[in-house]
């Protein structure tokens, strides 16, 4: 049984199967349902979820306050001041990491748009041998440990001799960013069929056409919503980054270095900025994936 | 239609087979379809009708044999090449460009501007009544104006032949009959050669000229609805099409051009065939419930008497169902035609005409397709 709310928000379509095996639309009433969805009971559940976003929203919420405090002091909140801010801007280390951040996570999601498409193109188009383990071995790099894969990049790098830099650390971004892009690509692929570019071809487009005229235009919000999701894990990846780092630094790694002078209201300040940040790409992330934004972005 | 100039081939499928993996989808197959001909692959699901209409269209390769059409070998010519157009099962709309646009497509891929196509494309909108729609999406339109732009976008480019798969399938039973000659028509009006997948029987024969049954990979029978109907060739043709009785039977004596069946204890005549059936051997034997008579007026060449064991009222007719050994038979009258004042397990003698009986050798007994 199937449940659409009409836009009046009155009256509801069931599809249903009658007693002829036939399918049905049936309009009824809404009061009905819409009762049972409003009906809010206390329970121990809902408490237990309360306490959970408080653990995870908390810290947050200090730290955007204090960020705001003029004191040096993270237990008392004295007047609002943005002058933590302006000393971000001042402190040239952490500009030019912030750059550098920039840098390597542009260029990681880019490489990861062109992997991680014609990866998924290849894993969903094609039947090979191993193929379900050749699937598995390519979401290591996200399911195993930053350390795991930190360690082995840097004994790979330095057996090759190929000197820390943004090099260095741009590969490793590459190895987490790719996988992501290509899970999101492959699966909206598979849901996709051939059907559209079965059709194509039909009509007349060759390949070459049937790519970029059908093809990339339905899955580009997959890849748009892969890009966005690989862009914030790599804008806030240490871990892999510490290892592969040398004099050249990202922000995350920058900021790991500061704290070991202490907590301060700067750090407090960039660490909301990078929240606000990832709020925002976040946001459209969801914009773009998913069965529902598939729905509504491969029709504009 | 003009059927005498119409003898072209416009399609030609020769020795075709597809194997995929281990599986033959379609064995060895022959087609000549004819010019401006409505034609139908008919038969049941996993049969190979998709996957011979697929090859048609190019998007499947043949394993083996060779397809021709208009004459030119095409079998290593790509879809995209080929000049056929497909009305897929599910329409397959473009969601991200409109009607009018969807409709541009085959036209913008041979190179035509926009200009030039506007009134092509009016043209085909205007043939499904679908003009005041050209800046609606996929989403926006129902089933059956889904299939109607899809129709209109495989025929803007006037392609040799369309092919169509099970393409009322998904539409509800009043659409569909709606579609049925909507299809037909336009068909006729265009004059091009349509072949239609269906696994419909109703559909194929009211609106094929030619019907090709198939079944497991094989074809069956070709030929016109009344042929098919009437005159089926295989056992398979004749339970798949319309309602069919069937007796086991065992040939007594072999004339020149007809065979005495004995079916228990009652003797009939058939009409020979092109199966080698000769005397002493097992056959079945079919024939239509409508052309069963029940307490016939005048003596009919083939007469047994049987009990009758159930009546079913259905509108415009009475479903009667007659007994006799082990055998049954059904045979369908007209509500008003008959009086029926009969009880139950009261002796009918039921009677029907020479040539409406078909003779099978008993081993294709298995290939009955058997409802429920």
């Amino acid at each position: 049984m199937r449940i659409n709310i009409n836009k009046d928000n009155k009256t509801y379509i069931k599809n249903t199967i009658n007693n002829d095996g036939n399918n049905i639309n049936i309009i009824e009433d809404t009061t009905i349902i819409l009762k049972e969805r409003k009906k809010f009971k206390f329970s121990f559940l809902s408490f237990y979820s309360v306490l959970i976003y408080l653990f995870l929203y908390v810290p947050l919420i200090v730290v955007i306050l204090f960020s705001f405090s003029a004191s040096k002091s993270t237990v008392t909140f004295s007047d609002v001041t943005l002058k933590w801010y302006k000393e971000l801007i001042n402190n040239s280390g952490l500009v030019s990491s912030f750059l550098h951040s920039i840098q390597v996570s542009l260029t990681a999601v880019v490489a990861a748009v062109v992997l991680g498409t014609s990866g998924a193109f290849f894993i969903v188009r094609t039947n090979f041998p191993g193929k379900r383990f050749f699937m598995t071995l390519a979401q290591l790099p996200i399911i195993l440990p930053g350390i795991i894969i930190g360690i082995a990049m840097l004994i790979f790098f330095i057996n090759l001799r190929v000197p820390l830099s943004m090099l260095t650390i741009t590969v490793g971004h590459i190895s987490f960013t790719t996988p992501v892009v290509m899970f999101q690509v492959m699966s909206r692929l598979a849901r996709l069929g051939r059907t559209y570019e079965d059709a194509a071809k039909d009509l007349g487009a060759n390949p070459i056409k049937t790519l970029f005229l059908v093809t990339i235009p339905m899955i580009k919000t997959a890849i748009i919503g892969g890009a966005l999701l690989a862009f914030a894990m790599s804008f806030d990846e240490i871990v892999i980054t510490y290892f592969l780092t040398g004099s050249w630094t990202t922000l995350p790694v920058f900021i790991y270095g500061m704290m070991r002078f202490g907590l301060s209201p700067q750090i407090y300040a960039i660490s909301t900025i990078i929240l606000l940040l990832s709020i925002v790409i976040i946001f459209f992330m969801a914009k773009f994936t998913g069965t529902k934004a598939e729905e509504l972005m491969v029709r504009k | 239609m003009d059927k005498e100039s119409s003898n072209f081939s416009q399609i030609v499928l020769k020795n075709v087979s597809k194997v995929f993996q281990d599986f033959v989808a379609v064995d060895n197959i022959n087609l000549d379809i004819k010019k401006s001909e409505f034609f139908s692959l008919l038969g049941p699901s996993g049969c190979g009708k998709t996957t011979t209409l697929r090859m048609i269209a190019g998007l499947e390769s043949p394993t083996s044999g060779k397809i021709f059409l208009g004459g030119k070998d095409v079998t290593n010519v790509p879809a995209y090449k080929r000049d056929v157009n497909t009305v897929f099962q599910d329409y397959a709309i473009f969601p991200h460009m409109n009607v009018w646009d969807n409709i541009y497509f085959p036209l913008k891929m041979k190179g035509i501007s926009k200009k030039e196509a506007a009134p092509k494309i009016e043209k085909v909108l205007k043939l499904v009544n679908m003009l005041n729609f050209s800046n609606r999406y996929s989403h926006q339109l129902s089933g059956g104006q889904r299939q109607r732009i899809a129709l209109a976008r495989a025929l803007v480019n006037e392609p040799q032949a369309l092919l169509l798969d099970e393409p009322l399938g998904a539409l509800d039973f009043k659409l569909r009959v709606a579609m049925q000659t909507v299809l037909k028509d336009i068909q006729q009006e265009l004059g091009i050669t349509f072949i239609y997948v269906t696994h419909d029987q109703t559909e194929a024969i009211t609106m094929s000229d030619r019907i090709a049954v198939m079944r497991q990979g094989v074809v069956d029978q070709i030929g016109t609805p009344d042929e098919i109907y009437n005159k089926p060739a295989t056992p398979f043709v004749a339970s798949f099409i319309g309602e069919m009785n069937f007796v086991d039977g065992k040939v007594v004596e072999e004339y020149e051009d007809e065979l005495k069946v004995k079916i228990a204890n009652n003797f009939i005549i058939c009409k020979k065939n092109n199966y080698l059936i000769k005397k002493d051997d097992e056959v079945l034997v079919s024939i239509r419930p409508e052309k069963v008579y029940i307490n016939p007026e005048q003596k009919l060449p083939n007469q047994i008497y049987a009990k009758l064991s159930r009546i079913v009222f259905r509108g415009d007719n009475y479903q009667i169902t007659t007994q006799f050994d082990s055998s049954e038979l059904t045979s369908v009258v007209a509500a008003k035609s008959i009086n029926l004042n009969f009880n139950l397990g009261h002796e009918l003698r039921l009677g029907w005409y020479t040539e409406d009986v078909q003779v099978f050798p008993i081993q294709l007994k298995k290939n009955i397709i058997k409802y429920k």
